[in-house]
């Protein structure tokens, strides 16, 4: 073993604490930065030297808030005093908004290939399972699940623990499974994602905090079920930090509640914030109000709405937990699904979901500074809102950056753009899986062309560097020819740069009608496991046969396979137009990423890639 | 005179707190740099624990203890700045703003000369201990600080110190051993 004197560990540490920084101006943007940051007078009653992480009992909701300022004491009685107590019991929502009939949900989730607006939603719906068994020369073969048995769509559920039973008989490919009830997903795009079964409340209906709270103190008895609860949920909302607790989801820190009525936790004044933990409700983990509240401008208001719950049962240490006895982990909210309405088959050509061009000019998604700048002032006309585009510019510094290190209002811009466009969602040049050098924000990227997002509001947002073909004057720049992106995707490593950055192409797009017969391969990247897989070829390709029972695909030769899905998302008509027919390759000019490092991957003929945009109109 | 600059900014005196930061600054900032091998990180968690300890400073209940709670949360600081960072590759960047830089690949600091161990073979050992180990070797050999003062920031017996110090001692020297060639 390599052993380490005394003296030579201090010598190395002392040259790793290196120079200070300039102390004076560096303490004086630390003080910039403390002048605007108010002092915590956390209950006055809870002082606790050098452990505030052991958790207070809760206090009464009724309290008087003390505020120090500059050394003189003012008390003083809380002017929300009001919104601490009852406010009425929550509206009950209709349950016919969150809980779906199984028909009502595969609805909704092939109308996501058209409206977005619900992917992401968490719901509950009453379903049938099936397992979708996609090999049965396997001697126990993986499983598929789809709604609602077959035929009928396939809508494939994802996150399900996969079944250890082998079929039975081995020869049906198709066999019902006993899981059918009440169970939360996630909306995906032609797909959900199992959240958990749920055990409905009273009536069929929500629980509220007060009538839950015995099962969350024994969750023993949901049996691993999930609830939902109709209730306010509040929390503290970054009010109180503590620097000295541990990564206990109730411990110390940004705790949460759903409470039965409104109630607010958090009083801030001019001068000192204070908090409330109420006296009733479930304690849900902390920070459970910042990722589970609605945005917005209102503070730490509560929100009123229904919560899937995962029953925790009693934890040892709780920070400001109520007497109820148990706690729960919030999951998910459940919001209100809009419908689609009568409209029940896709229409025959969509625009992709990551485009949207408004110029019939092929051409106009490659732009110097001069034409980006014609186009933010059209967007903020309503023209052209949410194009991607290529462009060829140059950023500065925009705002006001005086003062300190890292001044609030100091943004990037497009360099000379008058009035100012400002570039939004800037990011380090800087691949995920590499530690570099921090760059200070603002970033400001340099060394285009850059992918942009054109916006409404007459600014712009980043997307990717672009990475382009090594010789400017090759036909085509910057896009890459088919063949040579093929061979790059094939050889990058993740040791360069631009191996993350976007590479622009055209090609034909081609993917499978159905789910597909294939192995689904545990622990592999869902984007290009079994499934709905896509292509992109140099010349068009069918991968599609039309058997009687079902869609054997054949792998496209030198192709570049694309996420699962592509097709449907950036080919103009992403659906099979009868039973014998299928969907036909599309010609067009896609931004591709790569997939580092190369995933696992079912029809694969050749490097993987996934498309973030297409530019060209369809 | 520490004492009452404490006593007034916990009771929300600014100008006493500018006075601590401005004493306290480089201490701080050398205890950062130590943890975290980088000058930015060093400089944010230097200025989270500064902003930290000015809202939860009300809290402190003894003000002769202002040394040890602030180092505890300098620490948590850098804790807090290790989990973010997501540490795969090492790359040494010259930073302007407006440019792309893509630099070597190597390490800062130069070798101390004379050393059987090398800089470089150093920091990388020295970047894949845990923050507590990290945290207890730069308090006691970077810092100076004596067993008790460690066990005071860290939050743990003195014994315990000596004990974890030594873990921490052979965890950097297997570590080390990984930099060898083989």
């Amino acid at each position: 073993m390599t052993r380490l004197e005394d003296d030579e560990l201090r010598e190395h540490l002392v040259r790793r604490a290196g120079s200070a920084p300039a102390s004076a101006r560096f303490a004086d943007a630390v003080r910039a930065e403390i002048a605007t940051v108010k002092q915590e007078r956390r209950r006055p009653w809870d002082g606790s030297g050098l452990a505030p992480h052991v958790a207070p009992r809760p206090m009464p909701v009724w309290r008087t808030a003390v505020a120090v300022l500059a050394g003189a004491l003012v008390v003083t009685l809380a002017a929300s005093f009001t919104v601490h107590g009852p406010a009425g019991s929550p509206a009950p929502s209709p349950a016919g908004v969150w809980l779906l009939t199984s028909d009502q949900l595969i609805q909704v989730v092939k109308s996501t290939s058209t409206d977005p607006s619900n992917v992401g939603k968490a719901v509950v719906a009453d379903v049938r399972l099936s397992r979708w068994v996609t090999d049965c020369a396997m001697p126990c073969p993986p499983m598929m699940y789809t709604l609602n048995g077959y035929p009928g769509p396939l809508i494939r559920v994802e996150g399900l623990p996969h079944a250890t039973a082998c079929p039975s008989p081995a020869s049906d490919c198709i066999v019902p499974v006993p899981s059918a009830g009440q169970m939360a997903v996630i909306i995906g795009r032609g797909a959900v994602t199992f959240l958990g079964w749920v055990r409905l409340g009273p009536a069929d209906g929500a629980w509220t905090p007060g009538s839950i709270s015995t099962l969350l103190a024994n969750p023993t008895s949901l049996q691993g079920r999930l609830v939902v609860v109709d209730g306010w949920l509040t929390g503290y909302g970054g009010a109180i930090s503590c620097p000295l607790a541990g990564d206990e989801a109730y411990g110390c820190g940004d705790a949460a509640w759903i409470t039965t009525q409104r109630y607010v936790s958090t009083w801030t004044s001019s001068n000192a914030v204070a908090v409330y933990p109420p006296s009733d409700g479930i304690r849900v983990q902390n920070g459970a109000y910042e990722a589970f509240a609605p945005a917005s401008s209102a503070g730490v208001a509560p929100h009123h709405g229904l919560y899937l719950i995962d029953a925790v049962g009693p934890v040892v240490s709780c920070f400001d937990c109520t007497s109820t006895g148990g706690v729960g982990r919030l999951v998910a909210r459940i919001d209100p699904i809009a419908f689609p309405g009568s409209q029940t088959a896709s229409p025959p050509s969509q625009e992709p979901v990551a485009s949207s061009p408004a110029s019939p000019d092929a051409g106009s998604w490659y732009m110097d500074q001069e034409e980006l700048v014609a186009s933010v002032r059209q967007a903020r006309l309503g023209i052209g809102v949410g194009r991607v585009v290529v462009a060829d510019v140059t950023f500065g510094l925009g705002g006001d950056c005086r003062g300190s290190a890292n001044p609030p209002y100091c943004y990037a811009v497009i360099a000379g753009a008058d009035p100012p466009i400002q570039l939004r969602d800037a990011r380090r040049d800087c691949p995920p899986t590499w530690y570099c050098a921090f760059i200070r924000n603002p970033i400001v990227p340099g060394g285009g062309p850059f992918v942009l997002k054109i916006l409404g509001d007459g600014s712009v947002s980043f997307v990717d560097y672009l990475a382009t073909p090594a010789s400017p004057s090759s036909p085509g720049w910057p896009a890459w020819s088919f063949d040579e992106l093929r061979v790059r995707l094939g050889r990058l490593d993740g040791s360069r740069f631009d191996d993350y950055q976007a590479y622009l192409v055209s090609g034909w797009i081609s993917g499978a009608a159905g789910i597909p017969r294939c192995l689904y391969q545990p622990g592999a990247d869902p984007r290009f496991d079994c499934g709905q897989a896509a292509w992109l070829t140099a010349d068009p390709a069918q991968p599609n046969a039309f058997p009687t029972d079902g869609w054997p695909l054949t792998t496209p030769t030198n192709s570049i396979r694309l996420q699962n899905g592509a097709y449907a998302d950036f080919a103009p008509s992403p659906t099979p137009r009868g039973p014998a027919t299928a969907p036909e390759p599309e010609f067009g000019t896609f931004l591709v990423k790569a997939v580092l490092p190369a995933p696992g991957c079912v029809f694969c003929d050749g490097p993987v890639a996934e498309v973030i945009a297409r530019l060209d109109p369809p | 005179m520490e004492r009452e600059l404490v006593e007034a900014a916990r009771a929300g005196d600014r100008a006493a707190y500018d006075a601590l930061v401005r004493r306290k600054v480089e201490s701080v900032y050398r205890t950062a740099r130590t943890i975290l091998g980088h000058d930015a990180d060093a400089q944010d968690a230097t200025q989270e624990a500064f902003v930290a300890a000015w809202r939860h400073l009300p809290r402190l209940r003894d003000p002769e203890r202002f040394d040890a709670w602030l180092g505890r949360i300098v620490v948590n600081a850098c804790r807090q700045s290790i989990r973010h960072r997501g540490a795969v590759r090492e790359i040494a960047m010259p930073v302007e703003v407006g440019e792309s830089h893509f630099g070597a690949m190597t390490a800062p600091g130069a070798d101390p000369g004379g050393s059987v161990v090398d800089a470089i073979s150093f920091d990388r050992a020295f970047e894949r201990l845990s923050i507590d180990d990290r945290a207890i070797l730069t308090l006691h050999h970077e810092d100076g600080r004596g067993l008790d003062e460690v066990a005071a920031i860290l939050g743990i017996p003195t014994g315990t110190v000596k004990s974890r110090l030594l873990r921490a001692r052979r965890a950097l020297e297997r570590s080390l051993e990984r930099e060898r060639p083989s």
